[in-house]
C-alpha cells in the first residue's frame, strides 16, 4: 500500500497581475509528495519555486488549481493543516529587536500548546542556546537560519517546508543543514526542500521534482532520474561504423557519438553482449564502462529541452 | 483568540516605540495642568486677596454674567474685578475635578497623533520585518491574526490613556496641595461617574477613528510609513476640509456634517462636565462608528485576499 500523500497539487497556477501583463510563475503544476519523503523543489531562480511554496501555505492564492495537504483541500481547512506544518522560509525574517529566545516564545505563543522547555530543546538542537538572549539583529545569517529551523520545529511538525534553506551558508553550515535535513526524514517526517542548489539536492532528497518557468520538468525518485539517464560509454577508434553495427539492435535505445567514444543507452546487463557484436565486427574497443548521469546533467538537459522547444515551434 | 491577544501585547511591550509614545502623552496631559496652576499662582501673586473675591455665576439667555460679589473691595477693585474670574478659571483647571477635563482635551488631542503612529508601526512593521509571513504560516487564520494584532493595540491604547489620566490626577492632588487648596471629593457622585464613562467613551471613539485610518493604508499599502504619513496628512487635511466646507456658500456646505473632524469636535463636548449634550450627539457617534466599520472592513477585506509575497 502506497505511503499517505501528504502535498498534492492539481493544476496549480498562478498568474500575478501587472499593469502591463500577467506574469506566469506557476503554470498547471502538478506534484505529489509522499509521507516520509525527502522531497527536492529543484530549478533555476525565478523557476516558480517561492511562489508554490506560497501557495502551499496559504501566503499566495493560487489562480486556478487546487492543493491538498494531508489528502484534504486547503480553501477550505487552511489553518488546521498548517498546524501540522512548518516552513523554513526564504530570507528567513525574525523581530530584529528581540532576542532570538523572544522570537520563539512569539512563534510558540502563536501556534499554541507548546511548553517553555520546548523552546530550550529546539535551541539546543539548531546550537542556538549560548545565544538565545543575544538580539537577532546581532546573528549572522547563518544562525537566522538556524533559528528559523527552530521555530520550524517547536510545533513537532508532520511537515517541514523549506525555501532554499541553504542561502546564506558557509560550507560548515551547509553540512550541518544536510545533517538535520537528513535526521527529519529519518524520523519521519516529510521535507520538502526547494533548492537551486543540484548537489544538496542530489545528496539530500530521495524525491525529486524539477520545476522551470512554473513547469514541472520531471518527477520521480532521485535514484530513477539518475538511472533514466544511464549510457555505456565505449571508446572505440572508429565511432560511426561502431554505430552503425548498434542502432539496429532492439534493445539499444539511443546512441550518441563524441570525438573517439560512442555513449549507448542500455542497461547495464548488456555491456559484455555490446563488446561481443563490437569485436565480432572488427571493431576494438580500448574501453568499455557504465557512466551515470548525475542529477545535475539531467537537470541541465531538462533545461536545455524546455528552453530549446519554444525556438523550434518559432521555426 | 486569549493566547493570540497576550502574543501581541508581549511584542508591543517589547517595543521602545510604545513608551516613546506613552511619554509624551504623560507629558501633555501634565503640563497643562501645571501650567494653569503655575498662571493662578502668578495671579495670586501679583493681586494678593484675588482668591478671596467671591464669584457667583449666573446666566441669561443669551449670556454668562459673572457678577463680583465683594463689598469690602479696595481701591483696586477694578483690577480683581477683571482677574479674579480668570484666577478661578485657572483654579478650576488645575484643581479636581476640572482638571480630567483638561486631561480628556489633552489626550485627545495628541492621541491621535500617537494612535496613527502606534498603528502604523504595528501594522506595517510586520511586512517591512518579513515576520507577518512566518504568522501566518503557524496556521492561526489571517482574520484572527489581525483581530488579535488590533485588539492588542487598544488594549495598550486603553492603558495609555488610563494612565495619562491618573498622571492628570496626581498631578491635579499635587498642585491643589501645593496651592494650599483643600482637597475635596465632593465631586465624587454618580453624576461624574457617568461623565467619566462618556468622556472616556467619546475619547476611545475619536482615537478609534484614526486607528482604524491608520490600518486600513498600514494595510493597503503594507507599509509602516504610508500608514503614518496618510494618517498625519489626513488629521490636518480634514481640518481644513472642514473649514473650507463649513464656510462654502453651495451646496457642499452640506458636506461638513459628514466629515470626520465635524463629528469629533462634536462629540468632543463630552469631555466637559455638564457640558452641552447636542442633539446631533447621536448622529455624530453614528458617522463616526461608520467611518471606523468602514475603514477596518475594507482594511479585512484586503488582508484576506492579499498576496504575502514579502513580509
Amino acid at each position: 500500500m502506497p505511503a499517505e500523500t501528504i502535498i498534492k497539487t492539481n493544476s496549480l497556477t498562478k498568474r500575478f497581475d501587472s499593469k502591463l501583463s500577467g506574469i506566469l510563475a506557476v503554470d498547471n503544476l502538478d506534484i505529489e509528495v509522499r509521507r516520509g519523503e525527502v522531497f527536492g523543489f529543484l530549478g533555476p531562480n525565478a523557476s516558480g519555486k517561492t511562489t508554490t511554496i506560497g501557495m502551499l501555505l496559504g501566503l499566495i492564492a493560487p489562480t486556478s488549481g487546487t492543493i491538498e495537504l494531508f489528502g484534504e483541500d486547503t480553501a477550505h481547512n487552511l489553518p488546521r493543516l498548517l498546524k501540522r506544518t512548518s516552513a523554513v522560509l526564504e530570507s528567513s525574517a525574525f523581530y530584529p529587536h528581540l532576542s532570538g529566545y523572544d522570537n520563539l516564545i512569539i512563534f510558540a505563543g502563536t501556534i499554541g500548546g507548546i511548553e517553555k522547555c520546548r523552546i530550550d530543546e529546539v535551541l539546543e538542537t539548531v546550537g542556538l542556546r549560548k545565544r538565545a538572549s543575544s538580539k537577532v539583529r546581532t546573528y549572522s545569517l547563518g544562525m537566522r537560519q538556524r533559528l528559523s529551523v527552530a521555530t520550524a520545529l517547536l510545533n513537532d511538525p508532520e511537515l517541514i517546508i523549506m525555501d532554499e534553506p541553504a542561502n546564506g551558508l558557509d560550507p560548515s553550515g551547509i553540512i550541518e543543514f544536510r545533517e538535520l535535513t537528513k535526521s527529519l526524514g529519518e524520523q519521519g517526517k516529510t521535507v520538502f526542500i526547494s533548492s537551486h542548489l543540484l548537489h544538496e539536492i542530489e545528496q539530500t532528497c530521495d524525491h525529486v521534482a524539477i520545476i522551470n518557468k512554473g513547469r514541472v520538468l520531471a518527477q520521480g525518485s532521485v535514484n530513477e532520474l539518475l538511472h533514466r539517464g544511464k549510457m555505456l560509454q565505449i571508446s572505440v577508434p572508429d565511432p560511426d561504423t561502431a554505430s552503425d553495427l548498434l542502432m539496429n539492435l532492439d534493445w539499444v535505445k539511443t546512441i550518441e557519438i563524441d570525438d573517439s567514444h560512442i555513449f549507448v543507452e542500455i542497461t547495464s546487463e548488456k555491456a559484455a553482449e555490446v563488446n561481443r557484436i563490437l569485436v565480432t565486427g572488427g571493431i576494438a574497443v580500448s574501453e568499455i564502462k557504465m557512466s551515470e548521469n548525475s542529477l545535475e546533467d539531467f537537470f541541465l538537459d531538462a533545461i536545455d529541452e524546455i528552453t530549446r522547444k519554444p525556438e523550434e515551434d518559432n521555426a | 483568540m486569549l493566547r493570540l491577544i497576550g502574543v501581541e501585547l508581549f511584542k508591543l511591550k517589547k517595543r521602545w516605540l510604545v513608551y516613546a509614545l506613552l511619554l509624551p502623552l504623560l507629558v501633555f496631559t501634565v503640563i497643562p495642568i501645571i501650567s494653569n496652576y503655575s498662571n493662578y499662582k502668578n495671579i495670586l501673586e501679583k493681586y494678593p486677596g484675588v482668591e478671596d473675591i467671591e464669584i457667583t455665576t449666573t446666566t441669561n439667555v443669551d449670556q454668562e454674567i459673572i457678577i463680583i460679589v465683594d463689598e469690602q473691595i479696595g481701591q483696586d477693585n477694578n483690577k480683581l474685578q477683571r482677574w479674579a474670574p480668570i484666577a478661578a478659571d485657572f483654579k478650576a483647571a488645575f484643581t479636581l475635578p476640572g482638571s480630567l477635563e483638561n486631561a480628556f482635551n489633552s489626550i485627545a488631542g495628541l492621541g491621535a497623533l500617537l494612535i496613527i503612529i502606534l498603528t502604523a508601526s504595528a501594522v506595517g512593521s510586520e511586512y517591512g520585518w518579513g515576520t507577518l509571513r512566518q504568522m501566518l504560516i503557524k496556521g492561526t487564520g489571517r482574520e484572527r491574526y489581525l483581530t488579535s494584532k488590533l485588539l492588542g493595540i487598544l488594549i495598550v491604547v486603553v492603558i495609555g490613556i488610563l494612565a495619562a489620566l491618573l498622571a492628570g490626577f496626581i498631578t491635579s492632588l499635587v498642585t491643589t496641595a501645593i496651592a494650599g487648596e483643600s482637597i475635596n471629593f465632593d465631586f465624587l457622585n454618580l453624576d461624574f461617574v457617568g461623565f467619566m464613562f462618556s468622556a472616556f467613551g467619546a475619547l476611545l471613539l475619536s482615537l478609534l477613528v484614526y486607528f482604524s485610518l491608520s490600518t486600513l493604508f498600514s494595510v493597503l499599502l503594507r507599509s509602516v510609513t504610508s500608514g503614518m504619513v496618510i494618517g498625519v496628512v489626513f488629521i490636518y487635511a480634514d481640518m481644513l476640509i472642514v473649514s473650507l466646507l463649513t464656510y462654502a456658500n453651495n451646496w457642499w456646505a452640506n458636506l461638513a456634517p459628514y466629515t470626520i473632524g465635524h463629528n469629533i469636535s462634536i462629540i468632543s463636548d463630552l469631555f466637559t462636565i455638564n457640558g452641552d449634550s447636542e442633539s446631533s450627539m447621536l448622529k455624530a457617534i453614528s458617522i463616526l462608528l461608520v467611518y471606523c466599520i468602514v475603514f477596518l472592513g475594507i482594511s479585512f477585506y484586503s488582508f484576506r485576499r492579499q498576496d504575502i509575497t514579502t513580509g
